[in-house]
């Protein structure tokens, strides 16, 4: 979390989501799902722009960017128009880009938006600007890295995907509100069924932070959402030490180094207005009725929001559960369907809102990735409900299940992690743990304190095994013997 | 017949399409914007100040298609006319 004390940083962002459940691309009927696949295996004469070809519009496209513009709250435009933005550079083989404008008689899919975010300052508003379609360019493949590299090579499977570009207001105000927003965005375009942020690069973000009113820079190049943090933090470190130092922060655009985790200048010499935007002349304006607009909202799924209370009424959660497994497509349906397995919820949700995400956290992987199931997690709290293991130690071997997927109870049993419950076992235990620690017995007649000692050195001697409630017991009876012998 | 574009212009556009240009190069196409840009200077003698703003001159709308795949084109076929290849990609010079 940065700290605002001394400076106020204003922060304003330009998301790019893939529309990944779409088959084909934006303009031409090649297939969308371009990953781990040969170089240029999904081109055809349009997505490589050659003479000749015309592009059509996937009208599936706009169907699912109606439904984002919808979800944000946006006012939606009767018509659908799109743009070349002229730029000189391998990736977009046309040298031009198929997208949407909002200057010159352009208008975006769609506008003035919102959504509301929860902040440990309460909620929040974020504006959305505009939403609008575009392409996707080329991969562009350096050899070594991009300075030293003498020559690109493109594949062009990438160039033609439908994008939706989702540009905020600058409403943000920390690295950690950007965060939340951005998980927030995730989670409704995750459940809207339009885009799957699981996808390598299918959400990026260019950032725009401005630091005390100074001069806006624009931070490109940053490939997932998780990096937003880290490029903002930086930056925001950046800024803050030239301030210090008396300098002037010059508007630019800069580059985000994801192995140096550094931002670098990026000396853009293009500005707006070269690239020459008019209106595409292949295709022609598509109008959107009340009759389709009423079809999407129809047909609009549930949202993170209603889920959220969903959760509330039919499992009973508290607010606060609801909120953290709806931030998440993935971690909500996670509980859902352990929830038709398992009937104490509550249950679910603590294990999924601790014990999981804390080590989800530590790992820095996402539940999606990550080799828990519901079916394990459940037959885990099985197991501590039916007494085979402590709580303590379902907190240990968790981890274990997250990332191998193995059955909680193979794991235990080959672990010989079952609780200790036999009185005779115990009681082994406990006497050499009073042989060893003669004063502390003594003490223990006398001080509740030195008797917790004496259990958490049983405790310890069978790694956490021992029976709490049955250890405590035989603890307290031995003792009183010890007591009486004395007297 | 007053100048429209300046050379500096020429040269950023140049500079845009990474195109270098001879001095007689850029005298040349200098001479030749500005002449092109006269000669549609006269639509300017037309009255519009009644034509709403239209972008489309042709009355096509409303034309989608299907989200349904189709045949790419197989790979040596895609990269035949490439001046340069790598292997099944595109081979260009670094763009700065």
């Amino acid at each position: 979390m940065i700290n605002l004390s001394e400076s106020e940083l204003i922060i304003g962002l330009e998301c790019h989501v893939q529309l990944s459940t779409l088959k084909t691309k934006l303009f031409c009927s090649c297939s969308a799902d371009y990953r781990e696949l040969e170089p240029n295996t999904v081109v055809c004469p349009t997505c490589l722009g050659l003479p000749g070809s015309l592009p059509v519009v996937n009208k599936e496209a706009i169907n699912l960017g109606l439904k984002v513009a919808k979800a944000l709250n946006c006012e939606i435009s009767d018509k659908i128009i799109f743009f070349r933005k002229n730029y000189y550079y391998p990736d977009m083989p046309k040298n031009f880009q198929i997208s949407q404008y909002d200057r010159v008689g352009g208008i975006p899919l769609g506008r003035d938006g919102y959504v509301n975010i929860k902040t440990d300052a309460g909620e929040r508003t974020v504006r959305i600007r505009r939403i609008h379609l575009e392409e996707d360019p080329a991969r562009i493949v350096y050899l070594g890295s991009i300075s030293t590299s003498p020559y690109s090579l493109i594949d062009y499977n990438r160039a033609g995907v439908a994008l939706l570009e989702i540009v905020t207001e600058p409403d943000l105000t920390s690295d950690e509100e950007a965060h939340i927003f951005l998980k927030k965005l995730r989670s409704i375009v995750e459940h809207l069924g339009v885009s799957d942020g699981g996808l390598q690069g299918s959400m990026r973000c260019d950032v725009n932070i401005s630091l005390s009113g100074g001069k806006r820079v624009e931070i490109k190049n940053i490939s997932s959402f998780k990096e937003v943090k880290k490029a903002i933090k930086y930056e925001f470190l950046r800024q803050k030490q030239l301030i210090k130092r008396g300098v002037i922060i010059e508007q630019e655009t800069r580059h985000w180094d994801e192995v140096r985790k550094t931002t670098v200048s990026m000396r853009s010499k293009e500005t707006e207005q070269d690239y020459r935007y008019f209106p595409e002349p292949d295709l022609v304006p598509i109008h959107i009725s009340g009759e389709w607009i009423n079809k999407i909202l129809a047909n609009l799924p549930e949202l993170p929001e209603a889920r959220k209370t969903r959760l509330m009424t039919q499992y009973g959660l508290p607010t606060h559960d609801a909120e953290v497994l709806t931030t998440s497509k993935a971690l909500a349906d996670f509980f859902e369907k352990a929830a038709e397995l398992y009937k104490n919820y509550k249950n679910i949700s603590n294990w999924l809102m601790g014990d999981v995400l804390r080590n989800l956290n530590e790992l820095d992987i996402e539940i999606s990735e990550s080799k828990i199931t519901p079916e394990l997690l459940v037959s885990m709290l099985k197991l501590i409900d039916e007494g085979v293991i402590s709580g303590k130690l379902g907190k240990i071997i968790i981890r274990e299940v997250i990332q191998t997927g193995r059955d909680p109870r193979i794991l235990v049993e080959e672990k010989k992690l079952i609780k200790i419950s036999s009185e005779e076992s115990l009681n082994l235990y406990i006497t050499q743990v009073f042989q060893e620690y003669p004063g502390a017995v003594k003490d223990a007649l006398k001080d509740e304190k030195a008797i917790h000692y004496l259990i958490g050195q049983v405790m310890k001697k069978t790694a956490g095994r021992a029976d709490p409630d049955i250890l405590n017991k035989l603890v307290r009876k031995k003792l009183a013997e010890i007591s009486s012998s004395v007297q | 017949m007053s100048e429209l574009i300046s050379r500096d212009v020429v040269l950023h556009v140049a500079w845009l399409a990474r195109l270098f240009l001879t001095d007689e190069q850029i005298e040349a196409m200098t001479k030749q914007f500005n002449e092109i840009l006269s000669y549609f200077r006269k639509l300017d003698r037309v009255d519009t100040s009644n034509v709403p703003l239209e972008l489309y001159v042709t009355p096509l709308k409303d034309i989608t298609r299907e989200d349904i795949v189709e045949a790419s084109l197989n790979p040596d076929e895609a990269l035949k006319n490439a001046p340069k290849r790598e292997g099944k990609y595109f081979k260009a010079p670094k763009m700065m």
